[in-house]
């Protein structure tokens, strides 16, 4: 009787009962509690990570003296955050490294925590403001760079001051062609880079290198002359970096990496000179899948999230906050590709279309812009008058207004005027306009694909024929750089680059690129070689920009701004720059 | 049954050689890694200097031929995504992840699966057996990614009962963290070795010697725990066996939205970031669990039955 009573349906659902709530009560003990949950007065215990990581630690290690001049500017009165470790995550990054050689840009977002640059730009205008470096100038030919650093400024970990003596160590290094990193090029350029004392350095380049400053800033064009220990390089070797914490200056220290997860941080065992963090530990975890990452910070694990803009009403939808960044820096357009306009380029097909500038504005005006915004930046995006260039506040000195009085005309959406513009350049229904778009996915960057993929609903009904072909993003920087890109466009966002740099990276003599090869580009880079003032660049920069803006040497879409969707409960407000080359001004959320 | 085994391991190494040609040859196919390294501004020059760098410089053949000793001395090549690091040392590091997360996904599959099939089975008909093969045909129609999806919003967002993903800190976290990827990667494996309990033991309860022992008046738990049992297992053991092998290799689609960082992460993070010697040792590792699985299995059959090696 009782065996029978065991093989019963009430046995079985009792039992199955019994395990699920078991399951159910030893699950629920230990649900990681919301952040704003978190008890104000014993966070520390709570959160301090598991073990010690090890991780090897330098010989010379000892508490650095607190700084002795703190920028008063910078003080903030701290307020109690809610949570002690602040997480935040992105999606994957091309290289886990504490290396800084050898990446590409998007490898950067992993130091930024813990690193300084000697020039910080304006979150709003993209103006220099002193960092490290408390003043500079140049020789009236701009070849010499005079730079004072700030005094009392301290490595972490026990490595000392910060000096002129490791600031010209990462430059030297930069210039090593075995480096291959963004700004290689510049520093190889460089004659000397001379130390004065601990806290002057004059870099002496070759040429005139007006773009000095931006170069040594937190601006995308920069984002290299890292503020590492020249002493801990020498002890422990490149080749070995990853294994060591690595030593720099910025109010959080670096404290360990789980490869294939994140790297945490924790703030600095002193008064930092700059600013005093609000968390106690700061965490960047790499989750892929966006929809994970969401779950993350609704279900209060993560504060902090890169998320698509239509996945955030999701988040909004559920109390969670987007901080848009303080300017519009990044912009969107499209690409023609094929425009090696260089006399006697082989490379050069006559028979592209869009080599007739009729067939460019075109396709200009065929696209419906507004339309467009609404799409993929559901209306946040800004008008845009001219790629790589030109944004009304960031390039104040080049920006035109007459371009917006002009735009209806030269850009505005007009199928009709689209049409009859192909026609007069020979290209109907006998005849259509061929285009293979290709398009490519980068991490963190949605619009692209999204523009490409809205593109044949406007140039179908004007007779163009558009393809599109997925490629992957390393093949399409490989085309690029091969010139192979024939009788194709592409979509690309830019982040915000001042107009030398842009000069620079467009003259055929200097590009690998290979945007738009054209003898008026090269004719300005050369001029920009010779003059010394900023004001002689902008006066350059107007007449590149205004060529671009009449030649349509793009389809320009718009500017956006990056934002990151975060949990309310754990931060306030946040003053950043753009996707990438943020910095951490973050104000929590208090108790 | 020596002749036997050495002709299935020969079989073996021609199956694992023919997957490293070809995993070598789609890697290549896919283009090479300095494009996605290099920043936009890099130089032709660079990019040269990148590819002398990594070897891609060097003939096909040439390349592969490098791989291949290098496999057989040891060496799996340096990683390009994690700088410093071999390809060996990088799954050595995440292999206990997958292995504890497949291990899990096993023992629960295994554990369910076969008291739910014979419950199934014994109540055939009744609303235990339509739930179960209800549950049977979802756990095997249903994406395990949506599946897992749906747990995280469900089970850990909503209820807040687990945590969204990552692996923990060990002990009692590490499992907590544990346990809605080992449901994910399990479910089907779950649903069909139920199935295949329910239908092997159904047999079982319709033979003659079955009937024999009810006649006899054989106490009805005893002719299911110990008569049917032992006869009816015999089909889903065989397949769980193999569903072993399928478990790790699966565990790529599991690991990359629970963003838990064992072997399949890295295989997929190897691959975005064009990361050869990572994707290629990870697939020739794959290859080798699945292939030395299945050379075990073969085995034992053919030491259960002599008929088959006998042919």
């Amino acid at each position: 009787m009782r065996n029978r009573w065991l093989l019963s349906s009430k046995a079985l659902l009792f039992v199955s009962l019994l395990f699920i709530l078991t399951v159910l009560v030893a699950c629920g003990a230990s649900a990681p509690e919301a952040p704003a949950q978190a008890p104000a007065a014993e966070p520390q215990a709570a959160q301090q990570p598991a073990a010690e990581p090890a991780q090897q630690e330098p010989a010379a290690a000892q508490e650095p003296a607190p700084t002795a001049e703190p920028a008063p500017a910078m003080e903030a009165e701290m307020a109690e955050p809610t949570v002690v470790r602040y997480v935040e995550s992105q999606g994957e990054i091309q290289v886990e490294t504490n290396q800084h050689c050898g990446g590409n840009r998007p490898i950067i977002s992993q130091f930024l925590p813990y690193v300084e640059f000697l020039v910080e730009a304006d979150p709003v205008t993209a103006e220099f403001n002193p960092w490290l470096a408390e003043s500079w100038e140049s020789t009236p030919d701009a070849k010499s760079w005079t730079f004072k650093l700030r005094e009392g400024v301290q490595f972490h970990h026990g490595y000392g001051e910060f000096t002129a003596h490791d600031i010209a160590n990462m430059a030297v290094a930069k210039g090593d062609e075995d480096c291959a990193s963004s700004t290689t090029s510049f520093w190889k350029e460089m004659a000397q880079a001379e130390v004065v004392d601990d806290y002057t350095i004059i870099f002496h380049m070759n040429n005139p290198s007006l773009p000095m400053p931006s170069v040594v800033s937190n601006l995308p064009t920069g984002l290299e002359l890292i503020s590492f220990s020249k002493q801990q390089l020498d002890e422990v070797g490149y080749e070995n970096f990853d294994d060591v914490k690595p030593a720099s200056t910025s109010y959080y220290q670096y404290m360990e990496r789980n490869l294939g997860e994140g790297v945490v941080y924790e703030r600095v065992p002193y008064e930092h000179w700059r600013f005093q963090s609000p968390f106690e530990e700061m965490e960047i975890r790499w989750i892929g899948e966006e929809t994970t990452r969401l779950a993350g910070l609704l279900a209060g694990e993560i504060h902090a999230i890169a998320l698509s803009r239509d996945l955030q009403p999701s988040a909004t939808e559920q109390g969670m906050k987007v901080i848009p960044a303080q300017q519009a820096f990044s912009q969107l357009s499209l690409f023609f590709g094929g425009m090696y306009f260089m006399p006697g380029d082989p490379d050069f097909d006559p028979t592209t279309p869009w080599a007739d500038v009729r067939v460019r504005k075109a396709m200009n005006k065929a696209i419906n812009r507004d339309e467009l915004n609404d799409f993929i930046f559901r209306g946040e995006g800004e008008r845009m008058h001219v790629t790589a260039c030109c944004h009304p506040v960031l390039d104040s000195e080049i920006y035109n207004p007459e371009w917006e009085t002009r735009w209806e005309e030269a850009y505005g959406y007009d199928p009709e005027a689209a049409k009859q513009l192909l026609a007069e350049a020979g290209y109907g229904p006998d005849n259509p306009v061929k285009v293979e778009m290709l398009n490519y996915r980068t991490s963190g960057e949605p619009e692209s694909p999204l523009a490409v993929e809205a593109l044949p609903q406007y140039w179908g009904p004007i007779g163009i024929d558009v393809t599109i072909t997925d490629i992957d993003s390393g093949a399409y920087s490989q085309m690029r750089r091969a010139k192979q890109i024939q009788h194709m466009m592409f979509a690309n966002v830019f982040s915000f680059r001042k107009i030398q740099d842009r000069i620079r990276t467009n003259a055929p003599s200097n590009t690998t690129s290979h945007t738009f090869s054209h003898p008026f580009m090269e004719e300005k880079y050369q001029e920009t070689l010779n003059v010394y003032t900023q004001e002689e660049i902008d006066a350059i920069g107007r007449e590149v920009a205004n060529f671009w803006y009449d030649i349509y040497w793009t389809i320009p879409v718009f500017w956006f701004r990056f934002n990151f969707t975060v949990n309310p409960e754990v931060l306030d407000d946040w003053v950043y720059l753009n996707r990438g080359y943020y910095w951490h001004n973050q104000v929590p959320a208090t108790q | 049954m020596q002749r036997y085994i050495i002709v299935r391991g020969f079989h073996a190494i021609i199956t694992l050689f023919a997957i490293s040609l070809i995993i070598f040859a789609l890697t290549r196919a896919s283009g090479d890694p300095a494009g996605v390294l290099l920043p936009e501004e890099a130089t032709m020059e660079d990019y040269e200097r990148l590819r002398a760098y990594w070897g891609l410089d060097q003939p096909l053949h040439v390349q592969y031929g490098v791989y291949i000793r290098n496999v057989f001395t040891g060496n799996l090549g340096e990683s390009i995504k994690w700088p410093g690091r071999s390809a060996g040392e990088l799954i050595l590091q995440r292999l206990p992840a997958t292995a504890k997360l497949t291990l899990v996904a096993f023992t629960v599959s295994v554990m369910l699966a076969l008291p739910l099939g014979i419950l199934s089975a014994v109540k055939k008909d009744s609303l235990w057996d339509a739930g179960g093969k209800l549950f049977a045909l979802l756990g095997q129609a249903v994406p395990n990614f949506w599946l897992a999806i749906m747990m995280i919003w469900i089970l850990a967002v909503d209820w807040d009962l687990f945590p969204t993903s990552g692996k923990g800190d060990g002990g009692w976290d590490g499992l907590h963290h544990l346990i809605l990827p080992a449901i994910a990667l399990g479910a089907f494996g779950l649903a069909a070795g139920m199935r295949l309990s329910r239908s092997a033991m159904l047999d079982v309860l319709d033979s003659e010697y079955v009937k024999l022992a009810r006649i006899k008046g054989v106490p009805e738990w005893k002719i299911i725990w110990k008569h049917c049992l032992r006869n009816a297992a015999l089909v889903p053991i065989t397949y769980f066996g193999i569903q072993f092998a399928g478990l790790i290799t699966g565990s790529v689609i599991t690991e990359t939205v629970f963003a838990y960082p064992g072997v399949g992460l890295l295989a997929i993070e190897a691959i975005r970031a064009r990361d050869f010697q990572v994707v290629q040792s990870v697939v020739v590792v794959f290859a080798f669990i699945y292939v030395f699985i299945s050379l075990l299995v073969d085995i034992l059959y053919a030491y259960l039955d002599p008929r088959i090696r006998l042919t």
